[in-house]
């Protein structure tokens, strides 16, 4: 009895981490989102208030069109999720959220199904502890061997009978007792094993633990899934490949080596000139981005060969790079921070300094020192216009 | 060997209690889980949504300035602060607004010397068909048209479908709402109650509210 119900506990905590591990091993998207498609993801979490259930995404209506307008526009003015959320709950209450909220009775509706399976396993481990009780298995062996017997028993009366080794008064009457035994045995059923007094409370307060612990469980994986950054494991932010191989004990003499072994290698050659740059050693910087730009138009080696250009003196170079890096991604918060200063500072054009800052502002993702950076520099060219 | 067998009477003493003591327990379950969502979800199907209260009401009004259909100005609804506002908002094709139109005019004549203002916004509409319905049916006096340009109003309203009127106090906050046409009696009871400092209804409902 011990063995098999820790071996059940066993196979449920196995299954649980698994669970965890693999609902932790599911990335969110790795790239960090464009304004458009988070205006997209805001619009299509919110239900368009006159459109039968549609999102706002979805709508055909002209109301929802201009509904998708104004959610470009807040996302382009820097408002946080919360903000646009909180805007349209002020203004059509919580039933503008596609998927109910956590509040009042959004909390029973996500907790049904928890107190579903809760109970179903509950249910499971109560069945399985009353039937494999070790009596029940014993006698229930017991009255198959007997009726293993009883119809051996038969089939060699048979025998004997057909032999002559019996007179056929006798037979009949062994083969009545037998037939009478068989029929018994039929009907019998495993004598259950007493239900042992503790079990009763004992399985009650198990099954609620369990389920607490379940609702629990829910709760934490579905917070901490949430709150993840884009591309962040639930473990922590080791999403990309690239920042999973941890080059930071590698020196840059050997980053060199492997390098001029596989010149082919684009990642760690980029790792490398981004080393390079962040130390201000452009001269072997450029060297590598421009390996990298014969091999592929990536934007960051656009960009940052672009902002090495302009902080050379080459102005219009530098622009160039810079536009081509944005041509292919404007996903990339440097490239709009280095065409906003090159504008301003290089071309003296503070009006084309200002949408780009702007942009670089609605990346939710930026370190706090960048942000204070463009917000001052965007006062300072708004100040010169 | 039939010793081991049990007999069908011992089974039913010994295993059938506690079995059906688990299915006294499950149907208790059950039964309480189901009347439990059932009156939750009853209680909800009971709520008309265009009888819910607006999150608005006792809110400032949302801060929109909106051109006017009839000549190059824009009116900023924080001007009429100070003043008792209804707002209007109405298209060319909602018949409700039709229903409704003679009762608004009617209250805007009678309250001119009042303090009340009226402001008609032209929702999910052109402003060309906007002026051919007030050609039709006629203009209040004094009374503001005024277009909804990409339904900045409507939604800052939270608007769900028209006619939808709104009651705006002297301070400028929204104490009132009307989902569907109008009457006249309305008007002058949620006017009356605002300039006597009585109780306002927070939200009545009239007939359906269209969309186009």
């Amino acid at each position: 009895m011990n063995k098999k119900r820790r071996s059940s506990i066993y196979v449920g905590v196995i299954v649980g981490l698994l669970a965890f591990i693999v609902v932790g091993l599911i990335p969110r998207d790795t790239n960090p989102e464009t304004p458009q498609e988070r205006s997209h993801r805001i619009a299509s979490e919110l239900r368009c208030p006159f459109c039968n259930g549609e999102s706002i995404a979805d709508a055909q209506s002209s109301i929802a069109a201009d509904l998708r307008d104004l959610i470009d526009e807040q996302v382009a003015s820097g408002m946080t999720d919360e903000q646009i959320f909180g805007y349209y709950i002020s203004v059509y209450d919580d039933r503008v959220l596609l998927s109910p909220p956590l509040l009042g009775w959004g909390t029973v509706l996500w907790a049904l199904p928890l107190v579903v399976a809760g109970g179903g396993v509950v249910a499971l481990l109560r069945r399985r502890r009353s039937g494999t009780a070790p009596e029940v298995t014993s006698s229930r062996a017991a009255i198959e061997d007997a009726r293993r017997i009883v119809a051996t028993d038969i089939a060699e009366l048979d025998v004997q009978e057909a032999a002559g080794e019996l007179d056929a008064a006798e037979a009949a009457r062994l083969r009545q007792s037998y037939l009478a035994e068989q029929e018994a045995l039929a009907k019998a059923e495993p004598q259950a094993a007493p239900a042992p007094t503790r079990s009763r409370a004992r399985s009650l307060v198990g099954g609620g633990i369990l389920v607490v612990g379940a609702i629990a469980l829910t709760v934490a994986v579905v917070v901490t899934v949430r709150d993840r950054a884009p591309g962040d494991l639930i473990t922590g932010g080791i999403a990309d490949q690239e920042q999973t191989r941890d080059l930071t004990t590698v020196t840059n003499e050997e980053m060199e080596a492997v390098i001029a072994a596989n010149p082919d290698v684009v990642p760690m050659r980029l790792a490398l000139a981004g080393r390079y740059f962040d130390e201000g050693n452009f001269s072997d910087a450029v060297r590598h981005y421009l390996e990298v730009l014969d091999r592929e138009q990536h934007p960051e080696a656009l960009a940052n060969v672009g902002w090495m250009a302009y902080l050379n003196g080459e102005v219009e170079t530098g622009l160039a790079f810079v536009e081509r890096s944005l041509a292919i991604t404007d996903a990339l918060p440097q490239a709009h921070w280095y065409i906003a200063n090159i504008r301003y500072l290089g071309m003296q054009d503070p009006t084309g300094a200002v949408a780009p800052l702007e942009t670089l502002l609605a990346f939710e993702s930026i370190p706090a020192e960048v942000r204070d950076a463009a917000v001052s520099l965007l006062d300072e060219v708004k100040a010169s216009l | 060997m039939t010793g081991n067998a049990a007999s069908p009477e011992d089974v039913e003493d010994s295993s059938g209690s506690p079995q059906r003591n688990m299915g006294v327990w499950i149907a208790v379950g059950v039964g309480v889980v189901v009347i439990v969502f059932g009156a939750v979800f009853a209680s909800r199907f009971g709520v008309d949504p265009d009888l819910v209260a607006s999150p608005l009401i006792g809110q400032p009004a949302p801060d929109v300035t909106l051109p006017y259909l009839e000549f190059e100005a824009d009116l900023n609804l924080a001007e009429l602060k100070g003043d008792i506002v209804v707002v209007n908002f109405w298209a060319s094709w909602c018949t409700g607004c039709r229903v409704e139109h003679d009762a608004l005019l009617t209250a805007a004549g009678a309250y001119r010397d009042a303090g009340v203002s009226f402001v008609g916004i032209l929702h999910q509409d052109r402003t060309a068909t906007g002026i051919d319905f007030l050609d039709e049916f006629g203009r209040g006096d004094p009374y503001r048209y005024v277009l909804d340009d990409r339904s900045r109003a409507g939604i800052g309203f939270g608007v769900l479908g028209l006619p939808t009127t709104f009651f705006l106090n002297r301070e400028g906050e929204i104490v009132g709402q009307v989902n569907g046409p109008v009457s006249l009696d309305v008007l002058v009871r949620t006017i009356d109650a605002i300039i006597l400092g009585g109780s306002v209804d927070p939200i009545t409902k009239t007939g359906e509210l269209e969309n186009r």
